[in-house]
């Protein structure tokens, strides 16, 4: 039950965040500057007219992306759990809430992006809205000079990921009551080869349509 | 049973990172090979809708190139086609060519519902063995690659592209 609770709110914040991040960052007028360059006005019309009628989707896939990141990073953990024999009873809900409070850690990213170009960085593109990643490491590097394909896995070397990362460490430690740092270890190869596993698909995906 | 299914899960894991890897730097090392080759414009053999076989040597030697990798029944193409009508006049001094991977009678009914049939400067090219998406590394349609009079890459264009944004590069 405290699950689905947890669940209902990580998705309203989720929402709140994009609601909040749409209306202050003038995402539509980004998006339609874009447009321009590419389209006519004719087309333009017409695009955004679809968009009005689908806008709903947006928002109605993220209780679903939550779901899904929730559902494989806990399959990581129980795969990782039974590969160490270290517990043959661990219901597959006890992951579920691990997984559930790391992705609270994500809620963050969202926010201080919002406040990054509200407050700090108030002349922008809608590039730079998509491929600023707070406290990463591609923030350091010339972003133009980038391929595409390795934007993903350069993001993701953030502190917000550690943050997830040790979040469920510290839940594994607590499920399994065994010492920090074999949880650390537990932890390390059953996400961080899902995480791998991802990083390498969204590579894959990336080089295959650009 | 247990250990069988530590050994199956494994095996399954290393598979599908060997795949990735293997499929991500195969992709890597063919992208590099093609961005090559397309610095110029690079060997082709297409059949023209009159069932000519139109080749890199039947080019034009002292216009821009504009390649137009399109399927007739895609919205973006139409779109672009529509606009090349329109800009016509000052696509005159530009060879466009068209390339479709479809049959010829429908490539020819698409040129003629957009008014571009028999026209001096442009061809349409059947690609009948679709060769064009990997000599060129095309994704996507619209796909635009727009060559100088000397045979050299001046910009490739993904989707559907503003025909301004192409004439100000001429």
């Amino acid at each position: 039950m405290k699950i689905i609770k947890n669940y209902i709110v990580l998705t309203i914040f989720h929402f709140l965040i994009i609601l909040l991040t749409k209306h202050f960052l003038n995402i539509k007028e980004l998006v339609y500057g874009l447009y321009k360059e590419q389209f006519t006005s004719y087309q333009i019309v017409k695009i955004v007219e679809f968009e009005n009628k689908w806008f709903w989707l947006s928002y109605a896939i993220i209780p679903l992306i939550v779901l899904i990141r929730i559902t494989l990073v806990s399959l990581c953990l129980s795969i990782g759990v039974f590969f160490y024999d270290m517990d043959r009873k661990t219901p597959f809900n006890q992951f579920l809430r691990i997984a559930l409070i790391g992705e609270f850690v994500l809620i963050f990213v969202g926010l201080i992006k919002l406040l990054y170009f509200l407050f700090i960085k108030t002349d922008y593109t809608l590039q730079d809205l998509q491929q600023y990643y707070p406290l990463s490491y591609i923030n350091f590097l010339e972003i133009e000079k980038i391929q595409p394909w390795l934007v993903y896995p350069l993001q993701t070397i953030n502190l917000f990921e550690l943050a997830y990362f040790l979040v469920l460490v510290f839940g594994i430690n607590k499920l399994l009551k065994n010492k920090f740092w074999k949880s650390f270890e537990i932890t390390a190869v059953s996400y961080g080869t899902g995480l791998v596993i991802w990083i390498g698909l969204v590579m894959f995906l990336t080089l295959n349509i650009s | 049973m247990r250990h069988t299914l530590k050994i199956t899960i494994g095996i399954f894991i290393i598979g599908i990172i060997a795949f990735l890897g293997y499929s991500i730097i195969t992709n890597l090392n063919r992208k590099e090979k093609v961005a090559e080759s397309i610095k110029t414009i690079p060997h082709f053999s297409f059949k023209t809708i009159e069932g000519e076989v139109f080749s890199q040597l039947e080019i034009s030697k002292t216009k821009p190139k504009l390649f137009i990798y399109f399927n007739s029944s895609c919205d973006f193409c139409k779109a672009e086609a529509k606009q090349i009508q329109e800009n016509s006049d000052q696509l005159n001094g530009v060879q466009l060519l068209f390339v479709s991977f479809e049959d010829k009678n429908e490539i020819k009914a698409f040129a003629s519902q957009y008014g571009l049939l028999n026209k001096m400067n442009m061809v349409f090219l059947e690609d009948e063995s679709m060769k064009f998406s990997e000599i060129f590394d095309a994704k996507s349609i619209p796909f635009m690659l727009l060559y100088s009079k000397e045979n050299k890459l001046i910009k490739k264009f993904k989707g559907l592209t503003k025909i301004e944004n192409v004439i100000m590069l001429l």
